[in-house]
């Protein structure tokens, strides 16, 4: 009785703690986030209030509402504005950079100074 | 050789992403529609004709974004009107879709400066985001098989308008 008892409130707190899945409106907003804005700096097609913009989100909106994949709408937009309409880069070619380059410097970084705090300490060592 | 080693580790690198940096145009959106064919449309122009691209099967096209409100546009327009004149004789067609612009405007601007390319208009901007444009002026030159062989965004040059004619001629 006692695992079934226990099943039972973890099933509950799981369901209670899950995501509820996202309205048709809240999806099309957040794959407007991940849209830019073509005549905005840097601004997605979601909190624009240019035209363009604006049609842009109609047009999301309608394929969600026709049942397209987040995939398939950013591809929609890639195929016309190229990659550059992506808020966030595909990790490819030079776009890997971005996400390698941290990764180097911070270890580059981290070595550099465990080298050079070791040779200090081996030489004021030798010192004494 | 060991601080040699990283001082060429760390130059090489360096000098590569400069290069590749430097040695592309900040200004230039490459489009992702070039090469590929001509999205499809079918738009009203001025006087209440229905023009699609289909139509124009076998000719080449060229596509020019503006709007009244658009200061290059006029000087572009001045040009576009010189180039249908000496390529009257060719099959090149030449139309202008209106951009984020009223009919009403796009008459006015045409009684002033005179007609040039027929006028389509693209309600609710279908077209021009179908052709990936961020902007006015953008121009479109696609071949007689519907293939769109160079875009321009901005003002078009006569040096640059007359080459590309050439291209798709």
């Amino acid at each position: 009785m006692k695992p079934i008892l226990i099943l039972c409130t973890f099933l509950f707190v799981w369901a209670a703690c899950a995501p509820s899945p996202l309205t048709p409106e809240e999806r099309a907003e957040q794959i407007g986030k991940q849209l830019r804005c073509p005549v905005c700096r840097g601004v997605p097609i979601a909190e624009s209030p240019s035209a363009l913009a604006i049609e842009m989100m109609t047009i999301v909106r309608e394929q969600v509402q026709a049942g397209k994949s987040d995939e398939e709408i950013l591809k929609y937009f890639e195929e016309r504005y190229g990659e550059w309409v992506l808020l966030k880069p595909k990790p490819v070619g030079m776009n890997l950079m971005v996400w390698i380059l941290p990764i180097l410097v911070f270890l580059g970084g981290g070595i550099f100074i465990f080298v050079a705090v070791s040779k200090k300490k081996a030489t004021t060592k030798e010192e004494l | 050789m060991k601080k040699a080693l990283i001082f060429f580790g760390i130059l090489i690198p360096s000098l590569f992403l400069l290069y590749f940096s430097l040695t592309r145009n900040p200004r230039e959106l490459p489009s992702s529609l070039v090469n590929k064919p001509a999205p499809l449309f079918e738009l009203v122009s001025l006087e209440g004709e229905k023009i699609s691209l289909t139509s124009m099967k076998g000719k080449s096209v060229v596509l020019n974004f503006w709007s009244t409100w658009c200061g290059p546009c006029l000087g572009e327009h001045q040009l576009i009107r010189q180039a249908m004149k000496a390529s009257s004789d060719s099959k090149i067609l030449f139309y202008s879709i209106l951009y984020e612009d009223t009919p009403e405007n796009a008459k006015g601007f045409l009684a002033e400066y005179g007609k040039a390319a027929p006028v389509l208009i693209d309600e609710g901007l279908r077209t021009a985001i179908d052709y990936g444009v961020s902007g006015v002026p953008e121009t479109f030159f696609i071949d007689a098989n519907g293939i769109i062989l160079y875009k321009h965004a901005g003002m078009l040059t006569p040096e640059i308008l007359f080459e590309k004619l050439r291209l798709i001629q």
